[in-house]
């Protein structure tokens, strides 16, 4: 027979806030990086963004 | 020892007209009905489903015309002949009592003694209903849906 | 007188003519022996030759044979030669026709598509960083002119044309040349930016970007980069925001895709199969009375192990849910992978005959031989490989072993599917909870009894008591002195009557006697031995049942614990969500008993 009990406790919505935010810094860490340098280093300041313009699915399959 | 007013060969009689016109006259597909009878059950709807249970052994006309209502109002898109045909639960009478039922069609109450079979096919909905994570149990021609405390449905089908 | 003369002379003549016939006869034998002879050996003679001919003829004929089936192998032989010689000159000639076609094809591709290699190496060049010194020299506005007439609807001219006037800081031309390409591939560009714009660290830019490109795509027919990008994203590859953003539209393609009628009832159904695979035997020494003594055991069996199940199912998915994501730079050279992918791909116009330049390529290298060629056509990667959203999910969150994801993907695809995984288990759960016996038989020798909780000992034991009571009554019934034993004492008493006047009788007064007292005595000592063997019996069977009725209290408590447990799978989803499905919510401690 199973001796082992498993309890499951919840853990704090500080500690999520904090561990959340650990990882979010992580991420941003590999993100700075993984840029290419010698690559970015060829544009401008200004980004080249999507137009306004509403997207529309290829083919407008019918679901 | 009290004698059980509500018995075997007792029935409530039908003569209260239960308005019995359902707000849709389409009937659904099997398995959007299926979908329907996922969902959560309002906590209206198990509040009175399990009232009735505490009434005990005096089964009013009225509280059982209301548990009728109760479940028209449930499944507003369901047709007559696809609302439950019976709901099973644990019956606090105690020994020998294990079950009662509401019998939808006959619009009575029974009590179900141990060894005793339930009727209609309800009789595979009485383990269920006698488990305690498990309020009531609906019976249904291709399923029976155990409903929890909470209105969490879970459904076995044939 | 003159009859006799007659007669006479006709006598004679007749005579005459009878020696006359007589000698012909003699001399017609005597010639016949002589033809007889003669011919008989002619024919003797000829039979012979004729027979010396069909030996010769036989001999020839046998000669004929095997020339004939020399004839006929080289006849094979020369088939077959025949046969390399056409086969040969056939692929022969399919090489020299693959041949020409190819030439043909390659110039028809050079003509029509001979730009877009030029496109698309100027793209690589610009990707790689090598030629960026080059585009800057370059006059844009010319160039780009030229491009786009030369590719009229190749996406990735403007794409080009676009990075070029970005790099030259030229944001109208930029602009311009971004509203070209979406009209002529607005998927394919889309990707493109967001896959520039993340190697150039515009995070912002490629969420952006990222998030035009997955509202254009049909979750029923999904490319094959849709799997890195998942990957890519839940991993935060493309930024914490990203990832927010593009759960919420895999969302709603969830939110479309259940509106399919029985789209929702086969995901549970196959949750339902999957989960209940992972069920496990019970352990064999297990509740080993129990096991042997009650027909119930099948039943209580499954039960248990239906209810073992909760346990098993948590610590699955808690293994998975458990983890914590790692943002590695791998994920990152995928990416860019695909980047390169995308831009070395040749456009769907380009395909027919880029796949016919293929074949024949393929053709040339098999030596002419079609079939060989088509076959590895066939096995090549596919130009445009297309996956379902729901084959996908339910690899990654049900086979992730398979499926190659990584913890992030499989916890997303988890939280997608959580509410199917709920149900799924819900049910299993009323299955296994309807399915208990509520009785448990008990069967030892031929007494059987039935208890629920095992609760009702006293009650059982007298039962049992009862039945090897009323058994062992029944034996001893059986056990009595007979009719006969009594005839005999009677007849003995009766006999000692008689044996007073007849002494002699005696011997048979004591015969019967005896016979009596010795069947009794018989009788008494089975009576003896019967009701031992109840007795031991009844402490045997009694043990037994104790054992049993103790297993059946073990089971019940073992079987509530282990059925409680099914709300710790419904807790560890509960606490999982789509948006933060990434972090671990909970802590699981363990506590030794």
């Amino acid at each position: 027979m199973s001796r082992i009990r498993p309890i499951i406790g919840t853990v704090s919505s500080e500690q999520i806030a904090q561990r959340e935010s650990e990882l979010d810094q992580k991420i941003e860490q590999i993100q700075q990086q993984s840029i290419d340098e010698s690559f970015a280093q060829n544009f401008p300041a200004w980004d080249l963004n999507p137009p306004a313009i509403l997207v529309r699915r290829k083919g407008k399959k019918l679901i | 020892m009290r004698r059980p007013i509500i018995g075997t060969n007792h029935n409530v009689q039908v003569d209260f007209q239960i308005n019995r016109s359902t707000k849709t006259t389409v009937e659904l597909q099997p398995l959007m009905v299926e979908k329907l009878l996922r969902q959560k059950r309002s906590t209206s709807y198990v509040d009175t489903v399990t009232r009735l249970d505490a009434t005990g052994v005096h089964c009013r006309k009225e509280d059982v015309e209301k548990m009728i209502e109760e479940l028209q109002n449930e499944f507003p898109e369901l047709l007559e002949h696809q609302l439950p045909i019976g709901i099973v639960s644990k019956c606090y009478l105690g020994e020998p009592y294990e079950v009662h039922s509401l019998d939808t069609q006959l619009q009575i109450v029974e009590h179900y003694k141990r060894g005793s079979v339930l009727p209609n096919g309800m009789e595979k909905a009485r383990i269920l209903a006698m488990n305690p994570n498990y309020e009531f149990v609906e019976v249904f021609t291709s399923c029976i849906c155990a409903v929890a405390r909470n209105g969490q449905i879970s459904m076995i089908r044939e | 007188m003159s009859n006799r003369a007659i007669s006479t002379a006709n006598l004679s003549r007749i005579e005459n003519s009878l020696s006359e016939i007589n000698k012909k006869i003699d001399a017609s034998l005597s010639s016949t022996q002589a033809i007889n002879t003669t011919n008989l050996s002619n024919i003797e003679n000829s039979i012979s030759h004729i027979n010396h001919n069909i030996g010769v003829m036989y001999n020839e004929v046998a000669q004929a044979n095997i020339r004939l089936d020399a004839t006929q192998s080289s006849i094979q032989q020369l088939t077959k030669e025949f046969k390399e010689y056409v086969r040969h000159d056939q692929l022969q000639k399919n090489i020299q026709l693959a041949e020409t076609r190819l030439v043909k094809v390659r110039q028809e591709i050079e003509k029509n598509y001979g730009h877009y290699d030029d496109v698309r190496r100027r793209a690589l060049g610009i990707l790689q960083a090598v030629d960026i010194s080059l585009v800057r020299k370059e006059t844009i506005e010319s160039a780009s002119e030229e491009q786009l007439i030369a590719a009229p609807s190749y996406w990735l001219a403007p794409c080009l044309i676009a990075l070029s006037a970005w790099i030259n800081n030229n944001k109208e031309l930029a602009e311009k040349s971004v509203l070209e390409a979406l009209r002529r591939d607005d998927e394919k560009t889309s990707l493109f930016f967001t896959l520039v714009a993340r190697r150039g660290g515009r995070y912002l830019s490629s969420k952006l970007w990222l998030e035009r490109y997955l509202s254009q795509q049909d979750p029923n027919e999904l490319k094959k980069e849709i799997v890195v990008l998942i990957d890519a994203f839940s991993n935060g590859v493309f930024g914490v925001d990203a990832r927010t953003k593009c759960v919420t539209i895999i969302q709603k393609w969830i939110d479309e895709l259940s509106q399919k009628t029985g789209f929702v009832e086969e995901q549970r159904d196959q949750w339902k199969i999957a989960l209940h695979a992972k069920q496990q035997g019970l352990n064999s020494n297990d509740y080993l009375h129990l096991a042997e003594y009650s027909p119930t055991w099948m039943k209580l069996k499954n039960s248990m192990e239906g209810a073992q199940l909760h346990l098993i199912i948590f610590d699955y998915f808690n293994s998975i849910l458990s983890k914590e994501v790692i943002p590695s730079a791998t994920l990152v050279i995928a990416v860019d992978e695909l980047l390169e992918g995308l831009v070395s791909e040749y456009d769907e116009e380009e395909q027919p005959l880029k796949k016919e330049e293929r074949m024949f390529e393929l053709i040339i290298k098999q030596d002419g031989d079609k079939d060989k060629a088509q076959q590895l056509f066939g096995q090549e990667k596919l130009f445009n490989e297309c996956v379902n959203f729901t084959q996908l999910l339910t690899n990654f969150a049900m086979y992730p072993e398979k499926s190659n994801a990584s913890i992030a993907t499989q916890k997303l695809a988890i939280a997608l599917s959580k509410e199917w995984i709920n149900h799924a288990h819900q049910d299993l759960t009323a299955e296994n909870r309807s399915q208990v016996p509520l009785d448990v038989d008990i069967q030892i020798d031929k007494w059987t009894g039935t208890t629920r909780d095992g609760s009702n000992e006293e009650e059982l034991v007298q039962q049992l008591k009862d039945y090897l009571d009323s058994e062992r009554d029944h034996a001893l019934s059986n056990n009595k002195i007979g009719f006969g034993s009594w005839f005999s004492l009677i007849a003995g008493i009766g006999l000692t009557y008689f044996a007073i006047s007849m002494p002699f009788l005696f011997i048979f007064v004591a015969a019967f006697i005896l016979a009596f007292f010795i069947k009794k005595s018989k009788v008494m000592k089975s009576k003896a031995v019967i009701d031992e063997l109840y007795s031991n019996t009844f402490d045997n069977h009694k043990t037994i049942l104790l054992a049993v009725l103790s297993d059946v209290v073990d089971y019940r408590r073992e079987y509530s614990n282990e059925d409680a447990k099914s709300e710790y799978v419904e807790q560890l989803l509960e606490n999982v969500s789509p948006v933060h499905y990434i972090y671990s919510t909970y802590d699981i401690n363990r506590k030794v008993l």
